[in-house]
């Protein structure tokens, strides 16, 4: 396993498309920074100094960031064959898979933790140490981390088992989207409980009897895109469920994702 | 005789397509065994199989005596190379990068060999060019180059010569030729192009829809395609004493049939064999190459 790490990490060193993943995210964070400082010094009181949004900010492009990288960076080992050359010399298609699925997870990390540096330096400078509930924040960061390994285990079973880079790159990207109106719509029918709405108010088509309000909830909190705008819009509902179902999702998708690539055919 | 991979009544079926039928062939150590069969007739499935790529469905395999169904096949995949149909390179990257990254599939504590390998393929100098800029052959050579690395004991090419130009064929025929002769690998050879595979190869194996119709070493194979002049004869004896007495190499097949090597007047051969009252039935000069017995083999038109 470390040794397909080790390979990978070669692989990455070379990759344009994950220092292109760094550049933009970390130029999210900068662009978010700079946009509310220039606000800060014109209408004073009207931006955002708290250090707490933009950490967690980043969250969602790296989320968008993971289907593209990883169909790409795994799609290339089918493109190229080099999946045949791990394989062919001894490695088990268990380790072939976990390292590709802890590649994809260490990756979305290291994006997280450097732009989360460049944002502390660069925040603390432009607006002061603004960190508001710190211990509020750390589980908010920490289910940020285990939601973007919960995508990692998602969107790597999808590359690894669609052998077709295009096809895999493609289907991440529109699962991604839909899942991120799906998650649209929950939250709103979410929210329409808290708010004292009726469903029908919202949707016209539905009916109170026809969805409850736990199931909408348990929905929105166990889906990582559901997580991802309940974080970056830190309107948490359930701040500890939400680590333990995006680990529950990674487990999930990796031990489905293992079987499946276990029985497959290579050509 | 010391075999580096056997298979036993192997069967790989696709849906209803049974792409191996019972294959049984045996590698033996230290030959090129080239591995001949028409397009379907099984030799890529036999490959991507002992590859690990594919499971059979029955049947078994051993590489260097451990069986497919032992866990420790794995451990002997890792004496084995392979460049199954196309070379598995990352096209984005250098030769030298390439070469990096299997380093470190295999473990390999540092690239010292790195150099080494690229000059036994002739890349050493292709510097920072892409191998997505390469030619065929050059990307051919940094596939085998990929599947030397971590020197193994068996090495498996899947048509390694297809599409390639004559120089690149020359080329990848050293390279195959070094590698056997003086590192001492086993080749598993498959090929179209037979007239490559008759000067590569020391034992040869025929498939033909997923079953093995004949193993034969080079040798043999020289033998049934020396070319000679195929006699019937009324008195087999007869013409035994008139070729000892000219001194000629010849096969005595039945009591009335023998091959004769070598150039012979055909009008001292009748004259001398009038004399002994041995009639001449027929005469016919034989001269096969590889190609031919294939075709003779599996019985009409192949693609080959």
């Amino acid at each position: 396993m470390l040794k397909l790490l080790s390979a990978n990490r070669i692989r990455l060193q070379k990759s344009k498309f994950f220092w292109i993943g760094l550049l933009v995210t970390i130029g999210y964070s900068v662009f978010l920074l700079i946009m509310n400082y220039i606000e800060k010094a014109s209408y004073v009181g009207n931006s955002i100094v708290q250090i707490n949004y933009y950490l967690l900010s980043p969250l969602s492009i790296i989320s968008f960031f993971c289907p593209i990288f990883s169909s790409i960076f795994i799609g290339t080992e089918y493109s190229d064959g080099t999946m045949r050359n791990r394989l062919i010399v001894g490695h088990t298609r268990k380790n072939v898979y976990l390292a590709n699925f802890m590649t994809v997870c260490l990756v979305n990390i290291f994006i997280t933790l450097i732009s989360s540096v460049i944002v502390i330096l660069l925040g603390i400078g432009m607006f002061g140490w603004h960190m508001i509930n710190p211990m509020l924040f750390l589980l908010h960061y920490l289910s940020g981390i285990m939601m973007l390994i919960a995508f990692a285990g998602f969107f790597t079973m999808v590359a690894m088992l669609i052998h077709n880079k295009t096809i895999s790159t493609v289907i991440s990207i529109i699962t991604f989207l839909v899942s991120y109106m799906i998650a649209g719509v929950t939250r709103r029918l979410v929210f329409s409980f808290y708010n004292g709405e009726s469903i029908s108010d919202v949707f016209s088509f539905l009916s109170g009897d026809m969805v409850s309000q736990s199931a909408l909830e348990f929905l929105y909190d166990f889906m990582p895109m559901g997580q991802c705008l309940q974080i970056t819009s830190n309107t948490v509902f359930h701040p500890f469920r939400l680590p333990v179902y995006s680990a529950l999702f990674a487990v999930i998708t990796v031990i489905c994702g293992v079987l499946i690539f276990s029985k497959k055919d290579m050509k | 005789m010391e075999y580096v991979l056997k298979t036993n009544s192997l069967k790989k079926n696709y849906g209803h397509y049974k792409a191996l039928n019972g294959l049984t062939m045996s590698v033996p150590k230290g030959s090129i065994y080239g591995f001949v069969g028409k397009n379907g007739a099984g030799k890529t499935t036999l490959i991507r199989l002992i590859c690990g790529l594919q499971k059979p469905s029955s049947g078994e395999y051993s590489i260097y005596g451990i069986s497919n169904k032992q866990k420790e096949i794995t451990k002997a995949r890792r004496r084995v190379g392979a460049v199954v149909e196309t070379p598995s390179i990352y096209l984005d990257m250098t030769a030298e990068d390439n070469l990096k990254v299997q380093y470190r599939v295999l473990g390999l504590p540092s690239f010292e060999g790195i150099p080494d390998v690229l000059k036994m393929v002739g890349l050493e100098n292709t510097g920072k060019k892409k191998a997505k800029d390469f030619s065929l052959g050059m990307r051919q050579r940094l596939g085998i180059a990929v599947a030397i690395v971590g020197d193994p004991d068996f090495l498996v090419l899947d048509e390694p010569i297809n599409g390639l130009d004559p120089q690149g064929i020359v080329e990848i025929r050293e390279i195959i030729l070094k590698l056997n002769r003086e590192y001492g690998i086993t080749v598993l050879i498959s090929s179209h192009i037979l007239d490559e595979l008759s000067r590569l190869a020391t034992y040869f194996g025929f498939i033909d829809n997923g079953q093995m119709v004949k193993e034969i070493s080079a040798s043999e194979l020289e033998a049934a395609c020396r070319k000679c002049v195929h006699l019937v004869v009324s008195d087999v004896k007869a013409l035994s004493k008139v070729l000892d007495e000219i001194g000629i190499e010849y096969t005595i097949l039945s009591d009335s049939e023998a091959d004769v090597f070598g150039e012979i007047s055909i009008t001292e051969l009748v004259s001398k064999l009038s004399a002994e009252n041995c009639e001449v039935m027929s005469m016919q000069e034989r001269d096969e190459n590889l190609e031919n017995y294939y075709i003779n083999l599996v019985g009409g038109v192949g693609n080959a």
